[in-house]
């Protein structure tokens, strides 16, 4: 199952407007989410893609099925919004006649999906773009842990190496990193993580333990020396070997459910 | 009611969906020529009153799970309305009478309003 899913629409593509929230709807349904939330996420996408069409060159769509809510990003290169205040308020549009003839335009896009949203940002810059980020929340008690993958299930899944044999790997990953500068996984990693870098000198290690990280997956197919997998043993922080690159290593990892963090 | 005693009821042309006519039941309507507003304040399994004929109509109704779509004053769908409807088995009606008399007639035989009012 994949948790994250991209979609890209062009502007003044009114055919097509509309195929992306069914699509997405399409897959909420398979996985069963209430049908309230299919609802509201539907609503909202399709509003978003109907905004694309209208006021874009082209934008694209990034939805992230998370643990505790549905988040979806929206970036497109348009005309931005000059006003966003004015923009959110129902019936005001700057629509021209050709969207107003399809039966938009009414000012309401933006309200609608406020409405159906638990929390809505929007950034625009005029003449060049605008960002919106909405979420639904889900009901994580019926809901159960969608992330809910420990670092063994990974180890076995994708067949890597443990190379710090005898540890215990039954620790639940709350995201994936990856990044092989130091000080960029000690500003951005999160607790859990799961960090996958082609890094072999034991300070990664020093990194990894410090930010409480899940476990750390050297990719790439250089094997840590002695001193590396000794210190790690030390911290108890389990160590996975794979020749594959960061990158196949990150696609993996997705094909799994495991997203970045939030 | 079924979507065929809707369709007597207006004198309609079935554009597509014939087969279906029967085991359509329609038990709320929402009648807009705004798709903005239906998406805003319409709930699932309405049938869709409109004189739009773009194939967002198709899409709207999709998103929003109606049963089907009554075009009202004559209103003849887009080529790509009608074949967009054939791929996703939504019925499309089409009558002569204006939106006031359409509504009028169904509410009269019972179909009541997807929404009362918006909040």
């Amino acid at each position: 199952m994949s948790a994250v899913q991209f979609y890209m629409l062009k502007g003044k593509d009114f055919s097509n407007a509309g195929r992306i929230s069914i699509s997405i709807k399409r897959y909420l349904r398979e996985n069963n989410y209430p049908t309230q939330v299919i609802q509201r996420v539907a609503i909202m996408t399709y509003e978003a893609e109907i905004n694309l069409a209208c006021y874009t060159r082209y934008g694209y769509f990034f939805v992230y099925f998370l643990d505790d809510q549905i988040k979806i990003i929206v970036k497109d290169r348009g005309q931005g919004i000059e006003d966003i205040d004015l923009a959110m308020q129902e019936g005001f549009s700057t629509a021209s006649d050709e969207i107003r003839k399809l039966g938009f335009g009414a000012g309401m896009g933006l309200a609608n999906i406020k409405k159906n949203s638990d929390y809505l940002i929007i950034h625009s810059v005029p003449g060049l773009g605008t960002r919106l980020e909405f979420n639904v929340a889900l009901n994580t008690e019926k809901r159960g842990n969608r992330m809910g993958i420990s670092l063994q299930e990974v180890r076995e899944k994708a067949n890597f190496e443990l190379i710090t044999d005898g540890l215990d790997c039954s620790r639940d990953i709350t995201a994936g990193y990856v990044g092989d500068l130091l000080s960029d996984v000690n500003a951005n990693a999160q607790t859990g993580n799961l960090w996958v870098t082609v890094l072999t000198h034991p300070n990664a290690v020093a990194v990894a333990a410090l930010k409480d990280l899940a476990g750390v997956i050297i990719a790439g197919g250089i094997r840590p020396g002695r001193d590396f997998v000794q210190r790690a043993m030390a911290e108890g922080l389990p160590i996975l070997f794979t020749p594959l690159s960061s990158f196949e290593v990150a696609a993996i990892l997705s094909s799994m459910g495991i997203t970045g963090n939030p | 009611m079924k979507l065929s005693a809707i369709k007597d009821l207006l004198s309609a042309d079935v554009i597509f969906g014939e087969d279906m006519l029967d085991s359509i039941n329609v038990e709320t309507a929402f009648a807009s020529d705004l798709l903005s507003d239906v998406l805003a304040y319409s709930k699932e399994n309405a049938l869709f009153i409109t004189g739009l004929t773009n194939p967002q109509v198709i899409r709207t109704v999709e998103v929003l799970d109606l049963v089907g779509v009554l075009f009202v004053r004559g209103k003849v769908p887009q080529m790509e309305t009608v074949e967009l409807a054939k791929r996703k088995g939504i019925p499309l009606l089409r009558t002569k009478c204006i939106m006031f008399e359409s509504c009028g007639r169904l509410f009269t035989a019972g179909v009541k309003a997807s929404r009362i009012m918006v909040d």
